[in-house]
Parts: structure tokens; C-alpha cells; sequence
């Protein structure tokens, strides 16, 4: 009685849709996608800052949001005039590690960080000194 | 569900809404939908486990509207889930792009769910 209602109630193509499902979202990507070139010679402006834009200032901008530490901000090179929050400049090696590792975005561990391209143009960006 | 809606709603406000945008109602938020999730399905696992019912003349009554609005309810939860888990990874992608159409959608349909499983349990109890 309890099988044949279940047979009859939760088909098994319903059964094999749901799981599809819920073994195919976790896999889809819902960040920015990477950058198609790597330059050599970044500077934050230019290049870094459209990347954070891409993937970390919704959370790491001015208010920091959705539960981000206050005590640094990325949308700036350095603090504005008047201002002593540590910003990009001086945020940079921790940052990068961050994204490094794999730690930043927190999606980054289904996948979903920096691609390898960006991670590539940030590390040109550290060899050349973190410029403005 | 009610709670999940409330605290949904201002956790909306205060990301998108004008609000501090410090996420304060994020954790609770995600721990009211689990559990929301869970009895849900629990209930829905219970229904389908029922014994057939009699087969009786399709009339409108309590027992056609507490199964109108559980269907309703049904596609309302399913929609929730990956609407909710879009919105959530997306956001934890750092991506803005359609993140506040998302999370706004989120929040009619969150509403709507609420309008429908209201609907059933009133007319499962009256």
C-alpha cells in the first residue's frame, strides 16, 4: 500500500528531474566571468579596481556590507583625505593571498572566485609594486 | 513561514532597501528558511504518505481550496529554493549584476508562498 502510493504520487522521472537538479546547481556559476586578457603592467584604476568591482566591493566597498569587516575598504587606491580606514594600496598583499587561496569570494569554494586570468593580472600587479 | 517572511522582508530592507546594509538579518534569514524548508517537506512527505482518500464528485469546497492553495504552496517552496539559492550565490559570487531584481522577486514570491500555505492551512482547519 505504502509503496504503490509512493510509486504512484513521486514518479520516478520526477524523481531524476529533482536530483538532476540538485546536483547540476550547485555546479552552474553566478559570478562575473574572468577577464579575457592578462596585462602586464596593471594599475589599480585601470585595471584592478573594474575587477573588484566584478567580484568583491557589493561586500568589501564604502560602507562595508552583508557582514564584511569595516576595518579596510577596496573601492579606493588610499584612504580619502581626512580618512584612516586602510584601503587597496595598503590592503593589497592580504587581498590578493586571499583570493589566492581560494578563501575570497566566499562562492570561490564552489568554484564560483577569480578566474585564472585575473588571479594572473593581480600577481603582475603585485610584481610591479601594487601601482596606482 | 511567517517568521521566514518577516525576517526575509527585512533582511531585503536591509540590503537593498535603504537600510545599514550590514546583513544583520542574513544568519537568522538562513536559519528560518532551513527550518521552513524542512517542515515543508516533512508535511509534504506526511500528505503524499496518506491513505487514498474516497473518491467523492469534484465540488468546490474546503478539501479543493486546502489542495488548490497546497499546490500553490508546493511550486511557491520549490521557486524559494532556487530562487533563494541563486540570489545567495550570486551575492557570495561579489557579483551586483540583477542581484537586487533577484533578491525583489525573491521577496513577492516569498510573500506569495506565505498567501497560498495561509490559504491551505485555513481551509485544512475550517
Amino acid at each position: 500500500m505504502l509503496n504503490r502510493n509512493l510509486t504512484d504520487r513521486f514518479s520516478l522521472l520526477r524523481l531524476i528531474a529533482v536530483s538532476a537538479w540538485a546536483l547540476a546547481m550547485p555546479a552552474c556559476s553566478f559570478g562575473k566571468p574572468d577577464i579575457a586578457t592578462v596585462p602586464a603592467h596593471p594599475t589599480f584604476e585601470i585595471d584592478v579596481k573594474p575587477l573588484l568591482a566584478d567580484h568583491c566591493l557589493l561586500c568589501h566597498g564604502y560602507p562595508a556590507t552583508r557582514g564584511a569587516p569595516t576595518s579596510f575598504r577596496l573601492d579606493v587606491y588610499n584612504p580619502p583625505v581626512g580618512t584612516s580606514t586602510p584601503a587597496a594600496y595598503k590592503e593589497a598583499p592580504r587581498f590578493i593571498q586571499s583570493i589566492d587561496n581560494g578563501k575570497m569570494p566566499p562562492s570561490a569554494l564552489w568554484g564560483d572566485g577569480v578566474g585564472p586570468n585575473g588571479k594572473a593580472m593581480l600577481q603582475n600587479w603585485k610584481t610591479d609594486g601594487y601601482p596606482d | 513561514m511567517a517568521a521566514s517572511c518577516i525576517i526575509g522582508q527585512l533582511n531585503y530592507n536591509d540590503l537593498y532597501g535603504g537600510g545599514s546594509g550590514r546583513g544583520s538579518y542574513m544568519l537568522p534569514h538562513q536559519l528560518l528558511v532551513y527550518s521552513t524548508t524542512g517542515l515543508f517537506t516533512a508535511t509534504g512527505i506526511y500528505a503524499l504518505l496518506a491513505p487514498q482518500p474516497y473518491n467523492k464528485p469534484l465540488k468546490f469546497d474546503t478539501g479543493l481550496v486546502h489542495r488548490i492553495a497546497a499546490i500553490g504552496a508546493t511550486a511557491g517552496m520549490v521557486a524559494q529554493v532556487v530562487l533563494g539559492f541563486i540570489t545567495a550565490r550570486t551575492a557570495d559570487a561579489g557579483n551586483p549584476s540583477g542581484l537586487h531584481e533577484m533578491a525583489k522577486i525573491h521577496d513577492v514570491v516569498g510573500w506569495t508562498t506565505f498567501g497560498f500555505m495561509t490559504a491551505a492551512g485555513a481551509a485544512w482547519i475550517f
